[in-house]
């Protein structure tokens, strides 16, 4: 297959649905080959039959630090140890008031969205800088990290992170020819908010409120940005946090 | 040193007060009237802070205790009542940083340092601000972020994502605290001059910070000290930062 991503190899973590299977979708169309990444073992295979080619899927619960360090073995032995891209697109959002969060699923939160993409990072990095190839990494940060919405606090505390795991793994890898970026999505229609959707749609639509466009984003409207960031089209870009809200964080 | 401190002064609980920021955060609060429930993990450390304290006209708390203990939030909590019957202030200072180059950074570092920096300062703000709301009192948190929280440095990716974290959950808390009347906000200092402050740092300041100096501790408590006050009524979910100009280079 011919494209900008032809005999690249890629990590895509939370490709089952939302942001990570448009992404998925996006990378494998421009000839990228992926290693898809979930909990979700079903929605997995649905992916790599709408994929079709010869991807390969990985069923992982990435709360677990073992399973971060099985999706890089298992990449690095399917390609020949060569990572070219990883997309840490996998996060949880568990509604909690602050004064009745529970320590469960703060942990929880902050494992799957700060932890995974940290340590999946640091080991394709380290494989990356040994065998000597300049590759990209795009995380999936958030605005919430600038302007945060009530219940949402481990949520908040991690895309925060993830915006400073950005630029600080940018810096270091910098001088190895390796980009590290992140898309800080707005209000887009995924699995995270599908109940809130379903069940309060007047607070979806006061929520679109603030969204200067009026809408939300499609999945694919963020997947093209990622698409942007690890492609060599974004060879001067590292460290950016590119804010795709639809103009939420005007005003 | 007059009579001490009058029974209905204001309270705060300092973390990570055994020396550097922290205890000039305390001496800092403590000029300025408050009375201080001081906490880290060394005792020694934290009765020299305590006496600094009241050379300083005020009256100090002294609490040993591990911020990575799930016990510890309700323990200082329990301190400031039982010592001065009264909490306003809370100052989440206590940070850990180690320096490793990102690819070599160890799980049990960045477990050390999200959980110290981060997940420890959410559940005492959460703890404190609960009693605050249960009781239908006010008061304000100030967490001690740092310009690590916007800038990069090298060898620090686990610190710095910590930062980045708290600088977020802080805003996130002033957002659903504001409706109690509780304000939340952070300093983030630049360079400052501590015991653990190498030559160097001290030696390049002129080329690097627009002041030409480091930061003395007191510098990051004055600026705690307006955040705690009334001075600061209109102010919640920022962070002030206290880095000599270092950002602008």
């Amino acid at each position: 297959m011919t494209g900008r991503f032809s005999g690249k190899n890629a990590i895509v973590t939370g490709a089952a649905s939302g942001i990570g299977r448009a992404t998925a979708h996006r990378l494998a169309g421009d000839g990228a080959n992926l290693l898809c990444v979930d909990r979700d073992e079903a929605g997995l295979a649905d992916l790599l039959s709408s994929l079709g080619g010869s991807h390969a899927a990985l069923t992982a619960d990435l709360s677990l630090a073992q399973a971060c360090t099985d999706v890089v073995q298992t990449a690095l032995r399917h390609w020949d140890r060569r990572i070219d891209i990883l997309v840490n697109a996998a996060a949880i959002l568990i509604r909690q008031p602050i004064l009745e969060h529970s320590r469960e699923t703060w942990d929880l939160t902050i494992d799957i969205n700060l932890k995974a993409p940290f340590r999946l990072a640091r080991d394709v990095v380290a494989s990356m800088i040994e065998g000597g190839i300049r590759g990209a990494i795009a995380n999936v940060g958030s605005i919430e990290a600038v302007l945060p919405i009530a219940g949402h606090a481990a949520y908040t505390a991690s895309k925060g992170a993830v915006t400073m795991l950005t630029r600080s793994a940018a810096f270091e890898t910098a001088p190895y020819g390796i980009r590290v970026n992140a898309v800080a999505p707005g209000a887009t229609a995924t699995g995270m908010n599908a109940d809130l959707r379903r069940d309060d749609p007047d607070r979806w639509r006061e929520m679109l409120s603030g969204t200067p466009m009026g809408r939300h984003a499609l999945p694919e409207e963020i997947a093209s940005v990622i698409a942007f960031l690890v492609s060599d089209e974004a060879s001067y870009v590292t460290g950016a946090v590119v804010t795709a809200d639809g103009g939420w964080t005007l005003h | 040193m007059g009579a001490g401190p009058s029974s209905d002064a204001p309270v705060a609980i300092v973390t990570g007060a055994g020396g550097g920021i922290g205890r000039g955060i305390a001496i800092t609060l403590a000029e300025r009237g408050y009375r201080l429930v001081v906490t880290s993990r060394t005792a020694a450390d934290l009765e020299r802070t305590r006496e600094l304290v009241e050379e300083a006209g005020s009256s100090g708390t002294v609490v040993v205790a591990d911020l990575k203990d799930p016990g510890t939030p309700s323990l200082l909590l329990r301190s400031a009542l039982d010592s001065f019957g009264r909490i306003d202030g809370l100052v989440n200072n206590a940070a850990l940083n180690i320096f490793v180059p990102f690819w070599d950074q160890p799980d049990r570092n960045l477990d050390d340092m999200i959980e110290t920096n981060l997940t420890a300062v959410f559940f005492l703000c959460q703890e404190v601000a609960s009693y605050w709301v249960r009781n239908a009192l006010t008061g304000a948190i100030v967490n001690i972020s740092s310009a690590e929280d916007t800038i990069a440095y090298p060898d620090q990716v686990p610190y710095a994502s910590s930062k980045g974290g708290l600088l977020s959950v802080t805003k996130v808390l002033a957002l659903e605290l504001g409706p109690f009347g509780i304000r939340v906000n952070a300093v983030s200092p630049g360079s400052v001059d501590t015991e653990m402050t190498p030559d160097i740092y001290r030696r390049e300041a002129p080329k690097l910070i627009p002041i030409g100096r480091l930061g003395e501790p007191q510098e990051i408590g004055t600026c705690v000290s307006f955040l705690l006050s009334d001075d600061a009524s209109y102010v919640t979910g920022t962070s002030i930062y206290a880095d000599g100009g270092y950002m602008l280079l």
